[in-house]
């Protein structure tokens, strides 16, 4: 009798977790694919992700990015600070735009909604936040000489705003922080400022979480 | 010796018989074993795929790479959230100056007779006396100047004096405004009155305890 009951335990058990991941997931969830597969292109190999169609779905939805991204670079690590991803092989030309995640740290390049780099950057401590947003870039400055902070050099600076927030090359190492700008690793901050022309435009978002509601 | 065999015999064929029960019964218990092993390798198994669900992220079985959410993926590269304690090269925020006082010291001795007298009294403060009256009044008795020199305190008899009685204010009293303290308040504050009521109840329990163990040890 007790082992029956034991048995009986178990499976209800096992129903409850089933039934808790299958309700749950829901929200989690992607899209159920459509009868015929989406055909993803593969130009870019293992180095890149296309995203399908529920993927750009939901992360609209959560709010991650604001605008259409066609694939994704495969970053296989955890990236650390001074790290950073390049890879433009076969990426057409095309409108190129900036995605600035504050809360993951990460800044992403696309160029027409493919990414084309990404990096660690430093961002604003507090009292001196970066600032949310979307901003053009103002102007384009390639070695400049911080007019705020004592002469602190600032290699492929792009202005964002005309109270000097900007993206520009800094030592992106744990522990520090910018006042305002957002600090990317100088190689990364060249390639970044030969990409980026006066008027992209730069998205700048703080607060990406997965929010069950949103999706 | 005929009784004996028969009921060996009987025994044998009882035994057979029970034999064959014992052997069902254990096999149940086999396959009832074998199933409740199961569910909970199950359960086990299952847990962090539903704790995963549960809690709103994607579980990462291998062998079956789903295709992540585009937020996974960013968070999967990212180094991570940054914690306020990792700013290593913030300023230190200002110690903030304490905010409670120390208590004035109410044992001082008093000071020899001719010592306070050697000291003159304290100059007359005209506007200040309000103020000051109830920030020091805990100290007062102690410091204030003997009989005869309050009476030299009084205002009226210096001030004649030509502008005598004019510069004195001037010079001193208001840029000495006390800062506003408080005199400590008589009621004991919160932590006080927390460890003094733990107290009681630790003496209750240690009572309590010694007369529960000892009418353990009396009946015995």
């Amino acid at each position: 009798m007790k082992r029956w009951m034991v048995v009986a335990l178990a499976l209800a058990g096992l129903a409850t977790a089933a039934a808790a991941a299958w309700s749950t997931g829901v929200v989690e969830r992607p899209a159920p694919a459509l009868v015929a597969k989406e055909e993803l292109p593969s130009w870019g190999g293992a180095d890149r992700i296309f995203l399908t169609k529920a993927q750009i779905f939901q992360a609209r939805a959560q709010g991650a990015i604001d605008r259409d991204v066609q694939s994704v670079l495969n970053v296989r690590k955890r990236m650390h600070y001074g790290d950073f991803v390049w890879n433009d092989r076969q990426v057409p030309r095309g409108q190129v735009w900036v995605s600035v995640d504050l809360k993951r740290q990460l800044i992403s390049v696309y160029r027409a909604g493919h990414e084309i780099g990404t990096a660690v950057v430093l961002y604003g401590a507090e009292e001196k936040e970066t600032p949310d947003g979307v901003f053009p870039v103002l102007a384009k400055m390639k070695d400049h000489k911080s007019a705020t902070y004592g002469d602190a050099p600032m290699p492929y600076t792009l202005r964002l705003t005309n109270d000097g927030v900007s993206i520009h090359g800094s030592d992106v190492r744990w522990g520090a922080a910018t006042h305002g700008c957002i600090g990317v690793p100088v190689e990364f901050a060249q390639k970044l400022f030969d990409q980026v022309s006066k008027g992209d435009q730069v998205v700048i978002v703080s607060h990406a979480e997965p929010s069950r509601l949103a999706s | 010796m005929v009784a004996p065999r028969s009921q060996s015999r009987s025994l044998r064929r009882l035994s057979a018989g029970s034999f064959a029960r014992r052997e069902k019964r254990a096999a149940a218990r086999r396959r009832g074993f074998l199933f409740a092993s199961a569910g909970a390798i199950a359960i086990v198994l299952a847990a962090p795929l539903s704790i995963a669900s549960f809690m709103g992220l994607e579980a990462s079985i291998p062998g079956f790479d789903s295709a992540k959410s585009f937020l996974a993926m960013m968070t999967d590269r990212s180094p991570g959230d940054r914690t306020k304690g990792e700013l290593t090269k913030l300023k230190q925020a200002k110690i903030a100056a304490p905010r409670e006082r120390a208590l004035g010291k109410i044992t001082k001795p008093e000071p020899p007779k001719e010592f306070l007298e050697a000291i003159a009294p304290p100059p007359p403060k005209l506007a200040e006396p309000t103020q000051f009256a109830p920030a020091v009044s805990g100290i007062a008795p102690l410091l204030a100047p003997p009989p005869g020199g309050g009476g030299g305190i009084v205002i009226p008899p210096q001030a004649p004096p030509p502008g005598g009685g004019g510069t004195p204010p001037t010079e001193e009293p208001p840029t000495e405004q006390p800062p506003t303290e408080e005199p400590p308040p008589a009621v004991p504050e919160p932590a006080t009155w927390a460890s003094m009521l733990l107290g009681f109840g630790l003496t209750g329990f240690m009572i309590r305890r010694r007369r529960r163990s000892l009418s353990a040890v009396v009946p015995g």
